[in-house]
C-alpha cells in the first residue's frame, strides 16, 4: 500500500509535514556575511517519517526516523548535506514499504517481523568523540556516521565494554579532560529501574562502569556533571507495563511521584550516590551544573506542573545537610526551552546561556504569534541581551560557535536554524554572541523546510578528520 | 540507599504537603525549599502564549507543535499575480 499521511493527527497541512528526502546544497545562498573565522560543521537532527504512524502515536514526532543535516563552513561559505539515518528500523521498513515499528517506545505494538530488529530512530542528538560522530537516542545503543558524508555506519557498544542496553543522547563531555560521561537508563531493558553510567575517554575506551537503581520509574532524559558529580534528575514522566500492553506510548505524566535528584560523585561507586527529594517539576533538558564548596548548583529549565509556564531556575544541593531536601530559586522568567552554553565552560564556572526564547509581539492584537529572539542570558544577573528575528519564524536549539583562538566564555556567534512561515523553508541565523543587539550577522537559505528540530552541535574543523570530499 | 517504593514516595508527599510554603517566583528572590505544592503561575504570565503551556513541544523547543498547524503562515488575500510575475511571465497569466 502506498504512503498516505492524509488525516493522521501528527500530521496537519503545514511546516511539520514529513519531509522525507535527502538533500545535498552546495554552496548554499548566503545573505550578509559570514566570518571566515567560522571553521568546522554544525550539526542537527530532526525527526522525520518514511512511513505512517500508527493513529495513537505520542503526539510529538520523538518516534520518528532520524534526519541528520550538516552544514560545512569554510571561508564564508556554507555546504548542506541532509541525510536519513539508515537505522536497522528504517531499512526493515524500506524493505516491506510499511510501518512495521509500533508507537513510541513501545515494542508490544511492533510487528512480530521485527521482535529482533533494534528499535533507535537514532533521532535526538549528535556528538563527536573518539573519532566518532554518534548519533543518538535513549532507548537504544549509538549509530555513528561519516562527519562528512553522513554514510551511516553502523551502530556501536564501545569495543563491547557498554554493556547497558541504552544510552542517552545526552552523554557530557568533560571540557578538561575530553571524558564523556555517558549514560543509559531502563538500562537492562524496557521498564526496568537500572541506570548505567560510564566514562569514556577521550579516545572512546571505557574506564568506569556503575549500575544504580532508579527511585522510580521516571525518565531520566538528560543529566549534568560537574568537575566531582554527575546530577541524574528523574522527573515524573512514568510508564508501566499495563501502559504498554494497552498499546499506548511510553510515557504519561503522573504530578503525584516526587523529582528525585542522584548526585553521584565521578570518582564513586553505586552506594556513594546521594538522593535528594522535591515535588514534580517539568523538565527534560538541563544547562549546567557547577561544584560550590559542598554545593552543587544547577540551572535548568523547568515548571512546576506539567503544564505551568516556563522558567530558568537554579537547583541547591548542598551535601552538607542531612536532609534530602534542596533549594530553588528563580533565575529568569524567559521561557527558555532549550538552553545552551559555551560547552568549553560544561561543568565549570561559567556565566552565559544562549537560548531562542519568545516573548509577546509588539502588535496589539492579542493573537499574533510571539516575537522570536535569540537571547543570551547571563545566569549570574538574569540580564538578558537578544536579537529579534524578523517574519513570521519559529526558532529552533540555537548553539554556540566559539571564535577560532578564543578561550573567553561567549566569545563566538550564536547559530539557530529558522522555520520561515513565509517562505516555507528554513533559514540557518547567525548572530554575534557578544553583541546580539546588533542583530543578524548572516542568513543561510535553504530551498526548503527543515522540520522541527531536536538538537544541535558544533564542532571546528579542527576537530573532524580533514575533509575528502570538498565537492560533494 | 536503598530505593524507596512509589507507594512511601507518594505517602511522603501527603505527609508534606501538609506543611507546604508558598513561594514568590521572582528573580532574586534567594533559593528556598521545594515547596510541595506548586506555586501559582503569576497572573502576568498565564495564558500567554509566548510561554507555552509546558507540553513536551514546548520543551524541544517546537512552535508550531508537531501536531499543531500554522494557522497564522498564510496570507488568505488574493495574490496580484501580474506584479508578482516575472514580464517574460505574464503572457501566461490568464
Amino acid at each position: 500500500m502506498a504512503v498516505d499521511f492524509r488525516g493522521h493527527p501528527l500530521f496537519p497541512p503545514g511546516f511539520n509535514s514529513p519531509t522525507r528526502f535527502d538533500a545535498d546544497v552546495y554552496d548554499c545562498e548566503v545573505w550578509g556575511q559570514i566570518p571566515t573565522d567560522i571553521r568546522g560543521t554544525f550539526y542537527r537532527m530532526q525527526c522525520d517519517f518514511d512511513y505512517r504512524p500508527p493513529k495513537n502515536e505520542w503526539m510529538t514526532g520523538f518516534n520518528g526516523d532520524g534526519h541528520i543535516s550538516r552544514f560545512r563552513f569554510h571561508d564564508g561559505s556554507v555546504d548542506f548535506k541532509g541525510r536519513f539515518v539508515r537505522t536497522a528500523r528504517l531499512m526493515a521498513e524500506r524493505q516491506e514499504r510499511k510501518r512495521l515499528f509500533g508507537v513510541y517506545r513501545n515494542p508490544y505494538t511492533d510487528d512480530p517481523s521485527v521482535a529482533h530488529i533494534n528499535r533507535s530512530a537514532a533521532n535526538t542528538h549528535t556528538y563527536w568523540h573518539g573519532g566518532k560522530l554518534f548519533v543518538l537516542k535513549e532507548d537504544s545503543l549509538p549509530y555513528y556516521v561519516d562527519p562528512h558524508t553522513l554514510e551511516t555506519l553502523g551502530d556501536w557498544n564501545f569495543h563491547g565494554k557498554y554493556t547497558a542496553q541504552t544510552m542517552s543522547a545526552h552523554p557530557k563531555i568533560d571540557p578538561m579532560t575530553g571524558e564523556m560521561i555517558a549514560y543509559g537508563y531502563e538500562a537492562k531493558g524496557i521498564l526496568t529501574k537500572d541506570i548505567a553510567v560510564y566514562t569514556i575517554n577521550h579516545s572512546g575506551r571505557v574506564t568506569k562502569e556503575v549500575w544504580l537503581q532508579s527511585p522510580y520509574l521516571g525518565i531520566i532524559h538528560d543529566i549534568a556533571i560537574t568537575q566531582k558529580h554527575v546530577i541524574i534528575p528523574v522527573i515524573a514522566r512514568t510508564s508501566s507495563l499495563e501502559r504498554l500492553k494497552s498499546g499506548e506510548p511510553m510515557w504519561e505524566w503522573d504530578g503525584s511521584l516526587p523529582t528525585m535528584v542522584g548526585i553521584l560523585p565521578r570518582d564513586g561507586e553505586a552506594k556513594d550516590v546521594r538522593w535528594f527529594k522535591g515535588p514534580s517539576r517539568n523538565t527534560l533538558h538541563f544547562l549546567n551544573a557547577t561544584d560550590r564548596g559542598n554545593t552543587v548548583t544547577m540551572e535548568l529549565p523547568t515548571s512546576s506542573g506539567e503544564r505551568d509556564a516556563s522558567q530558568i531556575r537554579r537547583w541547591t544541593f548542598d551535601l552538607n545537610s542531612k536532609s534530602d531536601a534542596f533549594q530553588e530559586e528563580v533565575v529568569s522568567t524567559t521561557p527558555g526551552f532549550l538552553p545552551r552554553m559555551d560547552d568549553r565552560y560544561l561543568s565549570l564556572d561559567y556565566r552565559y546561556a544562549y537560548i531562542s526564547s519568545r516573548v509577546p509581539a509588539a502588535a496589539a492584537d492579542p493573537k499574533a504569534p510571539p516575537a522570536q529572539v535569540v537571547q543570551r542570558l547571563d545566569v549570574k544577573t538574569g540580564d538578558i541581551k537578544q536579537c529579534a528575528i524578523d517574519g513570521k519564524v519559529a526558532l529552533q536549539e540555537s548553539c554556540f560557535v566559539p571564535r577560532a583562538n578564543s578561550k573567553n566564555e561567549g566569545d563566538g556567534y550564536v547559530m539557530t536554524i529558522a522555520s520561515n512561515f513565509d517562505t516555507m523553508s528554513s533559514d540557518m541565523i547567525i548572530t554575534d554572541a557578544q553583541h546580539l543587539e546588533d542583530g543578524v550577522i548572516a542568513t543561510v537559505k535553504l530551498p526548503f523546510r527543515l522540520r522541527s528540530g531536536t538538537h544541535t552541535n558544533w564542532y571546528p574543523q579542527s576537530v573532524l578528520p580533514p575533509i575528502k570530499d570538498e565537492l560533494s | 540507599m536503598s530505593a524507596p517504593t512509589r507507594r512511601a514516595f507518594l505517602g511522603g508527599v501527603g505527609m508534606t504537603v501538609a506543611a507546604a510554603v508558598a513561594m514568590t517566583l521572582a528573580p532574586g528572590a534567594g533559593s528556598r525549599p521545594l515547596p510541595w505544592t506548586a506555586p501559582a503561575v503569576p497572573a502576568a504570565l498565564a495564558g500567554m502564549y509566548p510561554q507555552g503551556d509546558w507540553h513536551v513541544d514546548d520543551i524541544c523547543g517546537h512552535l508550531p507543535r508537531y501536531a499543531h498547524p500554522i494557522p497564522y503562515m498564510h496570507d488568505t488575500s488574493a495574490p496580484d499575480l501580474a506584479a508578482l510575475a516575472a514580464p517574460v511571465d505574464r503572457q501566461f497569466l490568464s
